[in-house]
Parts: C-alpha cells; structure tokens; sequence
C-alpha cells in the first residue's frame, strides 16, 4: 500500500529549520533562567508552529501537524499566554493522534484551564482589541 | 577497523623482555565548539558550555568517552560496536563553564551537556539529517525530517544509572507520538571514566 503522505516542501523544511533555531534558543534561556529573554522567542516559536501544523495537514501529515500544534499551545503556555495554548490544545485534541498521546494533552489542557482561571485579572483586562476595519 | 598495537618491553641492550598486543578502539576525535557548525539551525552554545562545564568537574580536556553502540549502522563505525570520543575545548568555553555552573542546577546542565554529545554522534557516526524541535510539555523533542526517527538523549553524573536510564528512555522514546524509530542517546559522567551508549530501536504497533 503506497503512503499518502507527501515529501515535505522546501518551504516548510525552511519554516522548520528556523522556528528549530528560534524554539531551541527559548529552551535554552529558559533552561538557565533567562526567562525574560526567552519570553518573546517562546511567541515567536509558536507562530511558526501554528503556521507549520496546515501546512502538514496539507501533505497528509494530520498526525505531525497535530504533534506542532502542541508544541504551539506549549510554547503560547511558557510565554503566559494560556488563552492561546487552550485553544491549541483544544484543535490538537481535534486531529488524529495515538491514545496516550490524548490522555497526556489531555492532562496538559486541563492544567492550562486551571492556571488560566487563577490568571490575575489585570492580564485579561489589558487585553486591547482593535477593530479590524481600524 | 581497530587498529592493533604491538609494544614491546626492552632493556638496555634493546632485547625483548616481553611483547604484548593491545588492540587500540576506533576513535573519534573533536572540538566541542564543532557542533556549532554542523547543526547550524540549533541554538546550541549554552548546551556547548554546559558541556565543558560536566566535563570539566571529572576530566581535563579532551575528555575521553568510552561509547557502546546497539544496532547502530555506520559507515564510519563499520562492523564495530564500541569506539573512543575523546572531546576538546577551548580556554574561552571553559572561562564560560565556570560562570554557568554557578548559575543553573545540576540535572538541566548535564542534559544539556548530554546533548551537546550528541550533536556529535549525529551527523558523525550517524547523519540524522535536519533535525526538527518541537516543545512537548517541560521537554525539547528531537525528530528526524530526513529519516523516520526521533532522537531521545539523557544524561547523568552516576554511572552505576546508566543502564537504567537507558532502558528508561528507549521505553520513552518509544512512545514517540509520531510512531517512529528511535535513536537513543545516553551519557554517564564520572570521574572513572565517561560512558556512552547510543542505540538504535524500530517501532512496532
């Protein structure tokens, strides 16, 4: 039986290699207590994770793709920002993924929901909406 | 591969006392600062210092590791399952470990030194290819985008752990939520001499 799954692109095997560098950076301030430093590499890791994760479904990699919106929701929850990361782990729970790889982000999201409901409420109030048409 | 030594014990008038063979391991020879320039995609230079900072608290440069390989196929390698990596620094990295290892406990630092090992072993003994990282909870995940393999690495400062943590993480790495075939890397410290052990493990349903 052939694999449905296609080659990767250039332009995704790109967008890997520089969101590895990126994320590989935050780990390591992170890992040494630099974690003000690693702060905005965490957000900028998860873009590029968000933006991955389509990109495979498109190739017939659904399983991968769901494996890069965890690490999205896991990078968005080192960054502080737990809105975001529910909503990535709540997608990934949406696509294929092995059962004890569910349970786990399962346990992942639940522990994201809790410490977004102890969030001090000035994070949720200095959130700034701007218009779209703005 | 090995190659085989003679020597040959002498006394003044140069006649032979006693003659013994000694067969000498494959070995591999580097810089630390070297996987810099073959994973130039990773952000590794605090894993380098973290490196020389272990290495350095049980042996003076370069640090021999004594490494033990399990289903592993390589070119370099050939039929052989065991080699010598003896591991170098410079004065600046060392300057830098001294300032780290008062500043990050123990267990991240030696795996991250772990790792930087690792970084050694691919693209050299086995070329993994481009290496993708992703977060998974508190841990990094290495996986393969040129072969169908993940790559799980460990390290330690108690040797008698070795074959323990090995057996640990080949379990872990295993559970890979990809559902690929695991390259495992581990690496015991100590002042008695540094070990490795890398492996390679098929995934099965």
């Amino acid at each position: 039986m052939s694999d449905p799954k296609k080659q990767y692109t250039k332009a995704l095997k790109e967008a890997m290699r520089r969101k590895s560098e990126i994320l590989s950076k935050a780990q390591a301030f992170w890992e040494i207590g630099m974690r003000e430093t690693a702060q905005p590499l965490w957000l900028s890791a998860a873009t590029y994770e968000e933006h991955i994760a389509p990109m495979l479904d498109a190739l017939g990699r659904e399983l991968e793709g769901a494996m890069h919106r965890i690490s999205a929701a896991s990078c968005y929850e080192k960054a502080g920002d737990l809105s975001r990361a529910v909503n990535l782990y709540r997608a990934a729970l949406s696509s294929p993924l092995r059962e004890d790889t569910r349970e786990e982000v399962e346990n992942l999201l639940s522990a994201c929901l809790i410490a977004l409901n102890h969030q001090p409420s000035e994070s949720t109030s200095s959130i700034h909406l701007s218009p779209r048409w703005g | 591969m090995r190659e085989l030594s003679v020597l040959y014990v002498r006394n003044l008038r140069n006649e032979t006392l006693s003659a013994g063979c000694v067969i000498v391991m494959h070995t591999f020879r580097c810089a630390i600062e070297k996987i810099l320039d073959w994973h130039p995609h990773l952000f590794l230079e605090v894993h380098i210092v973290a490196c020389v900072a272990v290495m350095r608290s049980h042996s003076a440069s370069p640090a021999v590791f004594e490494v033990t390989c399990e289903n592993i196929v390589s070119d370099w390698l050939g039929e052989e399952t065991q080699f010598r990596l003896e591991v170098a620094w410079s004065e600046e990295t060392e300057r830098n470990a001294e300032r780290l290892r008062a500043t990050i406990q123990t267990r991240p630092m030696v795996e991250m030194a772990a790792s930087a090992l690792a970084f050694i072993l691919t693209p050299n003994i086995v070329n993994l290819g481009q290496l993708d990282v992703t977060n998974y909870g508190d841990r990094a995940d290495y996986r393969s985008l040129d072969l169908p393999s993940v790559l799980e690495i460990s390290g330690t400062e108690t040797a008698s752990e070795l074959a323990r943590r090995h057996r640990e993480k080949v379990a872990q790495a295993l559970e890979n939520p990809f559902g690929l075939d695991a390259y495992v890397v581990v690496c015991a410290f100590s002042t008695f001499g540094h070990l490795i052990r890398f492996s390679y493990h098929g995934w099965e349903e």
